[in-house]
């Protein structure tokens, strides 16, 4: 599914939303959750799952070619704890 | 305190001046159409942000930490999401 279909299903399901409010509300939708991220914020959806940042030491790393040691620089990722509800709906249990 | 799905409403409230109840019902259905979706195990892919995908996982063996029991774990699907390049340029 792509960003087209998901908006389709969310024009179908909302009535109060115009075509275009849809459009406007899901690209809206997803910027915020992603200034949100880069904000360090912890997200966490009920029955979804939860999107938080991991701040990653630095490590010592070593340039293949030359073998000359350098250091990579700390970062941070972004992790998707799926929650148990939907894990257990994927693989088609009941609770 | 983590954000909630309320707040991601009062968001859009803000955003596109319609009713919050209707907003939060919308955001409902964002991650509800995203959980059918993958449940048909069928990905995920929203531009801009990132790709939910299925990672099939075989049965493999385990222990149970307490009692040092083996079992088996068995086979199962788990979910992976991978942040887009442009989600992934953000958080620095």
């Amino acid at each position: 599914m792509q960003k087209s279909d998901l908006l389709e299903k969310l024009t179908t399901q909302n009535i109060s939303f115009s075509t275009s409010d849809s459009k406007i509300a899901l690209d809206s939708l997803v910027d915020h959750l992603s200034n949100l991220l880069s904000e360090k914020q912890r997200i966490e959806i009920r029955g979804f799952g939860a999107f938080s940042v991991r701040e990653r030491n630095p490590i010592r790393g070593r340039n293949p070619k030359s073998g000359k040691a350098i250091e990579l620089d700390s970062r941070s990722l972004i992790y998707f704890r799926p929650s148990r509800l939907i894990k257990n709906r994927i693989n088609k249990l009941t609770s | 305190m983590a954000i909630t799905k309320l707040e991601l409403a009062e968001h859009l409230h803000k955003k596109m001046g319609l009713p919050k109840r209707d907003c939060l019902d919308f955001v409902n259905s964002f991650f509800n159409e995203i959980s059918n979706s993958l449940e048909k195990g069928e990905e995920v892919k929203l531009s801009g942000f990132g790709n939910f995908s299925l990672l099939k996982k075989k049965a493999r063996p385990g222990r149970n930490p307490k009692t040092g029991k083996e079992y088996t774990i068995s086979a199962r699907t788990s979910i992976s999401f991978k942040p887009g390049r442009k989600l992934r340029d953000k958080i620095v």
